[in-house]
């Protein structure tokens, strides 16, 4: 029983601890983000697993973290508005061309970060080609061009595409 | 919170006039921008919650060091002072430290650990080993033969909260009554 009530408060702590620190927190993956994820995994464990470091142990631990995840998706799938407690709602950063300043702050994001996700997503320069940006529920910012998206980025270590002859 | 929503001065026109034309699909996620502003603000007010457990926790409130987890306790007769942490974890060690503030002449002390203690505590050590012990109905009795050598003699228990709760835990010597020390343990 104690460790399904440690997989079941884990599990919940963290999806309150992650939903209320923003949906962009952790979003990057820097180096460093990698690590803070690596030191957050490991105290959770120790929580977790507690002294009782059993194979069976561990698997009842993971049925229960496993069983919650899908209790949640099928809560989130029946309703909208567990959904949107659970996940958040898309938001409007940009609307033709036009930054929207508060929302941006209260994301805690930047022009700079908008035009990044442009410029990686669609190839796009400038505020003005961009139609609609959106932070997603998954932190992720879409971008809608104003107009034909243009060719994809060429990295370095790449190869344009050529056209194919005629 | 709707005005900071607004863009600049300058900008508050034509930015409202792009949020005027929007196509059906944004129009609905426009609609529920009031839920992600009411969002916002309780971000904000978890971020200030999760400072004042860090605050909390610095003070020891959650135990380990700090001033709201240490405490000092005195049984009824005067013989024992307990420096214990009054906030503790679950399986997490901690220490009781018993002076003996009154052994008797030849320096001989009969320390009874209540059941409660021995019930809510997974006794891991206890320094330095008593000379006799004998077990009762009420708990434990470890006698020492204690040489101070004008300080009060000082006993060692190690030990970690079995369960979570505002638990119990009787110190005492085996004549006396015995203080009872009221401990939260945080699971």
């Amino acid at each position: 029983m104690d460790s399904v009530l440690r997989g079941l408060a884990i599990y919940v702590i963290l999806l309150l601890l992650f939903r209320v620190s923003g949906r962009r927190t952790l979003r990057e993956l820097t180096p460093f983000d990698l690590v803070l994820l690596l030191i957050i995994s490991e105290a959770t464990q120790q929580a977790l697993l507690g002294n009782d470091f059993s194979i069976a142990n561990a698997v009842l631990v993971i049925i229960t973290l496993l069983l919650c995840d899908i209790g949640l998706s099928l809560l989130k799938q029946r309703s909208q508005r567990a959904s949107m407690l659970l996940e958040g709602v898309p938001t409007l950063l940009v609307a033709h061309g036009r930054p929207l300043p508060g929302r941006l702050e209260h994301a805690r994001l930047d022009e700079q970060d908008v035009l990044s996700a442009a410029r990686e997503l669609r190839g796009l320069e400038r505020m003005e080609q961009i139609r609609f940006a959106v932070l997603e529920t998954d932190g992720q910012i879409t971008i809608v061009p104003e107009r034909e998206p243009l060719a994809p980025p060429i990295r370095a270590g790449t190869q344009a595409a050529t056209p194919p002859p005629r | 919170m709707t005005a900071r929503n607004d863009p600049p001065s300058g900008g508050i026109r034509s930015a409202a006039a792009s949020l005027s034309a929007l196509p059906p699909d944004m129009e609905r996620m426009e609609a529920l921008q009031g839920f992600q502003r009411r969002s916002w603000v309780l971000e904000r007010i978890a971020w200030l919650g999760m400072l004042g457990l860090l605050l909390v926790g610095l003070a020891g409130g959650f135990g380990g060091a700090g001033w709201l987890a240490g405490a000092e306790a005195t049984t009824p007769d005067g013989a024992l002072r307990i420096t214990y942490s009054r906030v503790q974890r679950q399986q997490s060690p901690t220490m009781f430290r018993v002076e003996a503030l009154r052994p008797d002449q030849q320096g001989r002390l009969e320390l009874r650990l209540g059941r409660d203690l021995l019930d809510g505590w997974e006794v891991q050590s206890l320094l330095p080993q008593a000379a006799e012990s004998r077990g009762d109905a009420q708990g434990l009795v470890l006698t020492y033969r204690l040489q101070g050598g004008g300080a009060a003699p000082v006993l060692l228990l190690m030990a970690q909260a079995v369960a979570p709760g505002i638990v119990q835990a009787s110190i005492g010597t085996a004549e006396g009554a015995p203080v009872v020390l009221r401990i939260l343990v945080w699971p």
